[in-house]
Formats: structure tokens, C-alpha cells, sequence
């Protein structure tokens, strides 16, 4: 590789920044109003607040209503994660190793599922689950999280299976695993990597999932974060103070999980399994 | 100690035949060789007898016993990968004990076998290690190891030094028939490489295309080749083979074209009686065979030196003799330079001659 040119060099960070801006733009606003006293929040020009004060976090953290929906997002978001590394895995493997035929259409369907828009499936969806009756429960955003999200952990998990070495999994057959052995014991742990970002994947998409959650939820027992904290605003005023207070702290879960994760899906854990 | 047969043993994949019927038997503790060119279906052959892919038809037997529709737990066979497939996420330590723990043997026996393996192959300092911090020579060690470790019946090893530098393949290659001469175990080894075979092995079966071409002594396959492939594969530069058509007139010769002859006299003649005059052979002349001299009476074998190739213990020449190009081997004191012309000899037990069509040896 050639050493870029102090151009090349200076271009490009240029451009890292103004992505780094961009993205982080929001959020750091965000952070700057939640720490804002309300007299400050709506003063013109919008300044770094004179007198900071965490009194938003108080009133957002001591609200029962809102630990009640953090509560349903964890448990909705854990379980979509982990029934679809669960299933996922294992029909993984199958696609990635134990060749059969009609993968590619399987993997097709699988692609074709997670592209589906939402908003089309609502209506059937709200009518299924009404006669259901599982309006209004966990069970019903799980089950249907879950469909969008399996499908995305299944295309992970199969390419991660797939950059393994074929002969790792024979090596294992014949020093005496069965397939379903050498699958936990040699192939689950090698594709670690591919399951940190498939948890990740799956478990931020259930976290910001809105359009269902709004549908099919109608009280705070079932209630998730996104659909919260939209219906924040009360009749007379919007608390933008609160609101900015409430997505910090809702989403930080997903930025602990995301920096817990980010080293295993980094490393390359293959390395020296072949003469390479 | 575990004799293997194979019969009538055939795999297709899909439409393409990559193993043709191969019969083919390896005596008890016998280090066996299949070489070939690559792509000729020697892994193919090996993941067969392992039990990792089922055969299209034909059997396997060890000890007489089928064993081909068993599982490859119930082989107990160990091989040694082409590319080592060390557990990356193990140890060294881990990963020669795994065999064993996936046998449920204790762990004080598990840890003595693994130290006593360890020891054997040089290895007991890396025991803590993962395989990515180890050298290729090690790495080849541990796939060995662990192969070792539960003493198998038998042991199967796809290419275990083709990625090795020259000088550790050598090493490895003496430590490996040294380790063979030890264990007494029945070894089917893997190679493209005709050298590793020669050196290593009892006996050797050469592969071409999924067919059995010949199988033997490395002597005897070296020596009699059974047919032009074997011919040109076995030995270092390949033989020289030429096309031509046998006369007999006057003087009995195969004629190369050109006006280039090699005449046949007597014995060569000989062997040659039952072959139709007319008819199409190839001549097939070693490298190490020829000899080369400044001048004298001329036989119609004069040659033009075209190249020289200084190899250190030797050097290969090049001749241009007629239209065809000849290669020689000669001692490094070799003394003549490009351009010289020679007289080349040949003792007549030496000469092959091969049927054109078929490809096969005559007499
Ligand atoms: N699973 C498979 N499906 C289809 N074709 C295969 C499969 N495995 C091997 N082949 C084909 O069979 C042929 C022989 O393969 P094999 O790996 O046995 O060759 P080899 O002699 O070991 O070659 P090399 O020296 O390169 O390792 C190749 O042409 C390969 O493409
Ligand atoms: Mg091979």
C-alpha cells in the first residue's frame, strides 16, 4: 500500500468530520437541552445553558411510567435478540453448512421479509391480533420483531459462517463431534464476531421500532420507549427539556451494549486456524 | 495397524466423474502415497476413506470390515488438514486434548498424552499459545499432534508441508518418516509433490484425472512406468518424450520428423518386434539418463546445447536435437558452453518407448 499524500490525508478527514458532525449533530443537541433549565430551553440565540442543571433526568427518572416502559423495551428488545441469534444460528448453519439444496431461495425469501415495509402489513396485522387477543402484550411485539429481525441476524450469521474455514468443521467431525457438537463447540464460537453484530442489529432495530409498538400497544403495561416518549407532549406545552432527557437515558442502553459488543465484532478470531 | 482397500471407488459430484473406479489396497503400517497434479481428486480420496463425504459407489474396507457407511467417529481415523484447520479459538493445549475430550477420557490421562505429544514434537513451550502465534513449522506440528494424540488407526495426511518453506519442508519431511518409523502406523499421505513422494514412502499410487494410473514401489514406478502420464509426472526434470514412427528398412529407427533419427539396433529392436512398422510411438529418454560427449563417430544423435541451469550439486542443460528440444542433467563440473555441439549416449535398458495412441508402455 502506498502512504496517501498530505492531500489525500487532509481531504479526508475533512470528510470524516463533516460526517462526525452530521451524525452526532442531533445528539449533542439533544444532550445540550436535556441539561438545560426550562427557562433557558426556548431563549433565542440558542446557547450553552448558563446555570446546567440534571433536573429534567430527576423528573424523567423518578416518573414511574417511564422506568415501566424502559422495562417493556428491555424485555421486548432481549427476547426479539434472543430468539433470533437462537433460531438464527442454527438455520445458519444449515445454510451455510450443511448444503442442501433451495438455500439461495430460502436466503431470498429471508432478504424479501426483512425489505417488507411495515406500514403495509399494519392493517391485516391489527385485525389478526385484536381476534387474537394479544393486543396490548409483550407477545405480540416479540412475535412480530422478531419476524423483521431473524431474517437480518440469518443473512449475519451466514456470511460469518461462511468466512470459516470448511476444514474446522470437518477436523472437529473427525475428531469425534457430531455435527450439532461441532457446531457449539468449534463453529458458535468462531462466528462470535457475527453474533455480537447480529445481537446488535437485532436488538437496536426492536429497541427503535415504532410503527408496531404505536399499533399495538395501548397502555403503559406494554408500552415501549419510541411510542413513550412520543406521546410525551401534554395538551398545553411540549417539555422539550424532559423529552431530550428521556432519549438520553433510553438510548443509552443500546450505546453500552454497542461498546460491549464493538471489540468482539473488531477482532478477527480465525486468524492462524490455516497456514495463511 | 489397519490394512484399506478400496473398491470399485467412485465419486461424482454432480455431473463430474472426480473419482473413476479406484482400486486400490494400503498394507497394514504402510506409509502409502497418493501423488498427482492438483485437481486430480486426492482429497477427494482422502475425505472418503475419513468418512467425510459418502461415495458415489464402491466400498471401503478396513481389516476387511465395510466401513463406508460409517460415520467419521466410528472410523478412527485422524487427518491432518491441507490447510492444519487448527481450532483458533484454543490453545495449543486445547487443541490436542480436544480429540480426547471428545472421548471422555480423564483428565490425568488426557494431560500426560498431551504433554507426551507435546514433547515428541518439540511443542511443550507453545502449550499456552493460540495457533496465531505460532510459526507455520509449529502450526504443522500441532495439526500433527493432535492427529497423534489418541492413536488412531489410522492416519491421513492431505499436503501437511505444502506451504512450508523449502528448507522446513525437508526437515519436516525426515521427521515425519522418522515419526511413521516409530508409530508403525498406516499412513496415507497426499501430495502433488513427486519428490515428497519418492522420499517418503513404501509405496506410491500416482492419480491422474480420478484414474488410477499406477501404483508400486517408488523404485518400481520410477523404473516402469506404466504409461505416459506416470511417465512424465514421475521424476525431476520429466522425462523426455518424443513422437514418432517406427521404421525398419535397412536400419530399424524411430523417426522423428525432420530428418532426426534414433536408430534401434539390436536389443532395442528387439523389443520393439511385435509393434507394427508405421506405427506411431513416443520415446521416452531421462534426463539423468543421458550423457553427453564433445565428439566421435556420429550416430545420429548430435545435439546443439541451448541452455545451461546451473542447479549447484548439478546443472539441467537444454539441447536442441533436429526439431526437438531435449533436457539433460550432467555433473557440475560440467564443461561446455551454449552453442557446443555434443554426441548424447544412452544405455538401451534405459530407453521407454510408449504407444501414441494409448499412452501406454511397450513391452
Ligand atoms: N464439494 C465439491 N463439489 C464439487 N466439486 C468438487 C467438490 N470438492 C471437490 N470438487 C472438485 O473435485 C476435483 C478434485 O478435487 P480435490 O480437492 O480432490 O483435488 P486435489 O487432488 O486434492 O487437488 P489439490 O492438489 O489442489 O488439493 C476438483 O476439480 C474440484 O473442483
Ligand atoms: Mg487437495
Amino acid at each position: 500500500m502506498t502512504q496517501p499524500d498530505g492531500l489525500t490525508r487532509a481531504g479526508f478527514l475533512f470528510l470524516l468530520s463533516a460526517i462526525v458532525i452530521f451524525c452526532l449533530g442531533p445528539a449533542v443537541w439533544q444532550a445540550v437541552t436535556s441539561l438545560k433549565p426550562e427557562t433557558e430551553l426556548i431563549r433565542l440565540p440558542p446557547i450553552l445553558p448558563s446555570h446546567p442543571t440534571l433536573d429534567h433526568y430527576v423528573t424523567v427518572l423518578r416518573d414511574r411510567s417511564f422506568l415501566r416502559m424502559i422495562v417493556n423495551s428491555l424485555i421486548v428488545a432481549s427476547a426479539v435478540t434472543g430468539i433470533s441469534l437462537a433460531v438464527g444460528s442454527v438455520a445458519a448453519f444449515a445454510l451455510a453448512w450443511l448444503g442442501f439444496k433451495g438455500k439461495g431461495i430460502v436466503l431470498g425469501i429471508a432478504l424479501a421479509i426483512s425489505m417488507f415495509p411495515p406500514i403495509a402489513a399494519v392493517s391485516p396485522l391489527y385485525l389478526a391480533v385484536r381476534a387474537l387477543g394479544l393486543r396490548d402484550t409483550w407477545w405480540v411485539l416479540i412475535a412480530l420483531h422478531t419476524a423483521f429481525a431473524l431474517p437480518l441476524t440469518l443473512w449475519i450469521l451466514t456470511s460469518f459462517f461462511r468466512e470459516i474455514p470448511e476444514e474446522l468443521y470437518r477436523a472437529a467431525r473427525l475428531d469425534g463431534c457430531g455435527p450439532l457438537q461441532a457446531f457449539f463447540k468449534i463453529l458458535l464460537p468462531l462466528a462470535s464476531p457475527g453474533l455480537a453484530a447480529a445481537a446488535l442489529v437485532a436488538f437496536i432495530f426492536s429497541w427503535n421500532e415504532f410503527l408496531f409498538a404505536l399499533t399495538f400497544t395501548t397502555t403503559e403495561s406494554s408500552r415501549t420507549v419510541p411510542v413513550g416518549i412520543a406521546l410525551f407532549p401534554g395538551l398545553h406545552e411540549i417539555p422539550y427539556g424532559d423529552i431530550a432527557a428521556a432519549s438520553l437515558a433510553a438510548t443509552s442502553p443500546v450505546i453500552v451494549l454497542t461498546l460491549l459488543f464493538q471489540r468482539r465484532i473488531v477482532e478477527g478470531l480465525t486468524a492462524g486456524a490455516t497456514k495463511g | 495397524m489397519t490394512e484399506v482397500r478400496l473398491e470399485k471407488l467412485t465419486k461424482r459430484f454432480g455431473a463430474a466423474e472426480i473419482l473413476k473406479a479406484v482400486d486400490l489396497t494400503v498394507h497394514s503400517g504402510e506409509f502409502f502415497t497418493v501423488v498427482g497434479p492438483s485437481g486430480c481428486g486426492k482429497s477427494t480420496l482422502l475425505n472418503l476413506v475419513a468418512g467425510l463425504e459418502a461415495p458415489t459407489a464402491g466400498a471401503i474396507y478396513f481389516d476387511d470390515r465395510p466401513v463406508h457407511l460409517l460415520g467419521p467417529r466410528e472410523r478412527d481415523v485422524a487427518m491432518v488438514f491441507q490447510s492444519y484447520a487448527l481450532y483458533p479459538h484454543m490453545t495449543v493445549y486445547d487443541n490436542l486434548a480436544f480429540p480426547l475430550r471428545m472421548k471422555k477420557r480423564s483428565a490425568a490421562e488426557i494431560d500426560r498424552k498431551v504433554r507426551d505429544v507435546a514433547e515428541l514434537l518439540g511443542l511443550t513451550p507453545s502449550l499456552p499459545r493460540r495457533p496465531r502465534e505460532l510459526s507455520g513449522g509449529q502450526r504443522q506440528r500441532v495439526a500433527l499432534g493432535r492427529a497423534m494424540v489418541r492413536q488412531p488407526r489410522l492416519f491421513l495426511l492431505d499436503e501437511p508441508l505444502s506451504n512450508l518453506d523449502a528448507q522446513l519442508r525437508i526437515e519436516m519431511r525426515s521427521e515425519l518418516k522418522k515419526l511413521h518409523q516409530a508409530l508403525r502406523a498406516t499412513m496415507i499421505y497426499v501430495t502433488h509433490d513427486q519428490a515428497e513422494a519418492m522420499t517418503l514412502s513404501d509405496r506410491i499410487a500416482v492419480l491422474h484425472r480420478g484414474d488410477l494410473q499406477q501404483c508400486g514401489k517408488p523404485k518400481e514406478v520410477y523404473e516402469r512406468p506404466a504409461n505416459l502420464f506416470v511417465a512424465g509426472f514421475i521424476g525431476h526434470p520429466p522425462m523426455n518424450l518424443l513422437r514418432g514412427t517406427f521404421r525398419l528398412g535397412p536400419e530399424a529407427a524411430v523417426d522423428l520428423g525432420a530428418g532426426t533419427r534414433f536408430g534401434l539396433a539390436g536389443v532395442l529392436r528387439d523389443r520393439l518386434r511385435d509393434f507394427p512398422e508405421g506405427g506411431e510411438l513416443v520415446l521416452g529418454l531421462r534426463p539423468e539418463h543421458l550423457r553427453l560427449r564433445k565428439s566421435g563417430k556420429d550416430l545420429g544423435r548430435s545435439v546443439r546445447l541451448t541452455l545451461i541451469e546451473p542447479m549447484g550439486s548439478e546443472v539441467w542443460l537444454e539441447l536442441g536435437w533436429g526439431d526437438h528440444r531435449l533436457r539433460a542433467k550432467a555433473p557440475a563440473e560440467f564443461d561446455g558452453s551454449v552453442g557446443q555441439t555434443f554426441e548424447f549416449e544412452i544405455d538401451e535398458s534405459r530407453v521407454y518407448f510408449f504407444n501414441a495412441d494409448r499412452g501406454d508402455r511397450i513391452s
